[in-house]
């Protein structure tokens, strides 16, 4: 089975020094296989997480619990910067106060993280690493980001909703790009790749 | 840096991206709105404003500040400039992929996002839903999924597939120079072909296009879909102003019967609604029923008795009864209420003509030529003009 997929992907070139190789068509090197294979695994597991994500049962056990501990650990750091204090999902800084919603508890960037690792050809091991190392990482930058937002709403208020939605929307997804990345360069080698 | 550089694209081409996106949305509610509830876009600046006809005039619904969408497409942009590809032409061809892929992710956002501000307009300031139970459950599921979508999963997908092309590459250069293998295998990304981003291009440049080419109605701003007003009358059986606003459109439609009764059911809904009481004397003056006419605007004028538009169909049907004094009444109240239109002032110089109150009547259709220029090139009115100024003898 494995003989008969290498011939199809050197299907089409020529011998070493026989002059430039053909040029494959469209879906027809390991490389389009892989990239097809990752994006079909990818979005299968987005689906899946969304799903189990979206039901009541992890609503209860998973975002509340979160958002509720992120609440209390922001409040025990923020305490360094002034008056804070947590109820719930809700946080207050210096009298300014927020609510940690569902989207901002970083459920959503973890299994997206987590979707990338189990997509990627790589070995179970590689992706053990990477859903150990990266689920505290992302959870790290979304308690920075709730953190720095609750500092911005207490001490600089005009800049709270920028940077709020403009600044750390888009850097919690370039941030865990970033994770994703490392991940892969330090862990996943090139040329170590699982087979397609 | 890239998001800065992302910004510095972006900030050109906002306003060009917007009216893209307004004009495909409009499109897309055509194809997806059975009956229609929203009939136009018009896009300005970084906002989109919403037409419909549930309200009875061709007036915008509501407007939606789309000024948030930037993120996704900063973001993708960012992530698609900061995979590891060597040549500037070939991260140029991913940022056309990643732009093209996350319009059509912000199309969706912004056509639900567009039905659900037209949703909060009506149920909070009009009283109305526009849609029923299962749509509005729809459209709030819709709505957190492609938020989700558009601003983390087209980004991070758009990047992870670029990243892997590159990563895999290597795999393929093996195969074709196997003597530099160990060389290549560091420097991923040196042979990274993207001839999928362009057939990806290409195919949504298509679909784009073909969605613009969805012919939309010429008078859209102003087109009215009864259907859709009997679906929202049906939503709110116990709502005066969905009542009203069908009876609106029935009578634009010259359906009078049924808007008769239609204005009939928002006011046993509603009994001091003066708008309904208007327009049931309105119908009632398109019939002929003068009298009923005037029962029905001074009904109106109880409840509102600044109502310019009532004391001017007042005097209309005092016109109509040949009662040239009361109309004229009626029609300096009108005036004093609403001092700049102009065929109030029309009407009551020629009502006051024929009272004799010549210089009256000049000042007053003078008046009219002056607010309305095109009355200017009314004949009749310069003739009546040109005789008062020949005939009006201040004392």
């Amino acid at each position: 089975m494995s003989d008969h997929r290498r011939k199809d992907s050197t299907k089409g070139l020529r011998a070493p020094g026989s002059g430039p190789p053909a040029r494959p068509g469209w879906f027809s090197t390991a490389s389009a296989r892989l990239t097809a294979r990752f994006c079909v695994l990818f979005i299968l597991l987005i689906v899946l997480f969304s799903s189990i994500t979206s039901t009541r049962f992890v609503g209860v056990v998973l975002h509340d619990h979160l958002t509720r501990f992120i609440a209390t650990l922001s409040a025990r750091v923020l305490a360094l910067f002034g008056t804070a204090l947590a109820s719930g999902q809700f946080l207050s800084l210096n009298g300014f106060g927020a609510s940690i919603e569902g989207a901002c508890d970083g459920v959503q960037p973890t299994y997206i993280y987590v979707a990338a690792v189990l997509a990627f050809p790589s070995t179970w091991r590689a992706k053990g690493w990477g859903i150990l190392i990266g689920i505290p990482a992302i959870f790290l930058i979304n308690f920075i980001r709730v953190a720095t937002i609750m500092l911005c709403g207490a001490y600089w208020p005009n800049w709270f909703e920028r940077v709020h939605l403009y600044g750390w929307q888009a850097l919690v997804i370039a941030l865990t790009m970033a994770v994703w990345v490392f991940w892969a360069e330090l862990f996943v080698r090139p040329g170590h790749q699982a087979p397609s | 840096m890239f998001y800065a550089l992302s910004y510095l694209i972006w900030l050109p081409v906002q306003g060009l991206f917007i009216r893209l996106l307004s004009a495909a949305a409009e499109r897309v509610l055509l194809l997806v709105e059975h009956p229609p509830i929203l009939t136009a876009l018009t896009a300005s600046g970084s906002s989109i404003t919403i037409h419909s006809y549930v309200m009875g005039a061709s007036q915008p619904l509501t407007r939606m500040n789309c000024e948030s969408f930037h993120i996704t497409v900063v973001t993708a942009l960012a992530l698609a400039l900061s995979v590891p590809l060597k040549r500037w032409s070939t991260r140029a061809k991913a940022c056309g992929l990643a732009l093209t892929v996350v319009f059509f992710g912000i199309l969706a956002v912004c056509v639900v996002q567009l039905e659900w501000a037209a949703e909060v307009y009506a149920s909070t300031h009009l009283g109305i839903t526009l849609y029923t139970a299962s749509e509005k459950e729809f459209l709030d599921w819709a709505i957190r999924k492609t938020s989700l979508a558009a601003v983390y999963l087209v980004p991070a997908f758009l990047f992870l597939v670029s990243y892997l092309s590159v990563w895999s590459a290597p795999a393929r250069v093996d195969v074709k120079e196997p003597d530099r293998r160990k060389g290549i295998a560091q420097t991923p990304g040196r042979s990274f072909r993207i001839g999928w981003p362009i057939v990806t291009v290409a195919a949504a440049g298509c679909v784009i296009a073909g969605l613009l080419l969805i012919p939309t109605h010429d008078d859209r701003n102003g087109r009215v879909d009864l259907e859709g007003l009997q679906k929202i009358v049906t939503l709110n059986p116990s709502a005066p102003r969905a009542h009203f606003y069908l009876a609106l459109n029935l009578e634009k439609a010259g359906r009078l019967d049924e808007a008769l009764v239609s204005y009939q059911q928002a006011l046993q809904l509603q009994p001091n609604l003066a708008g309904a009481h208007l327009g049931a004397g309105n119908v009632y003056y398109r019939r002929g029923a003068y009298d009923q006419a005037a029962r029905s605007y001074e009904e109106a004028l109880k409840r509102e008795p600044q109502n310019a538009a009532a004391r001017y169909n007042l005097g209309n049907t005092f016109l109509k009864r040949g009662l040239f004094d009361l109309a004229a009444q009626s029609y300096e109240e009108a005036a004093q209420s609403d001092p700049d239109d102009a065929s109030v002032q029309k009407m009551l110089g020629e009502t006051l003509m024929h009272l004799n109150r010549r210089c009256d009547a000049l000042a007053h259709l003078e008046r009219s030529t002056v607010l309305d220029r095109r009355l200017s090139t009314d004949a009749t009115l310069l003739a009546n003009i040109s005789i008062l100024k020949s005939t009006c003898r201040p004392q």
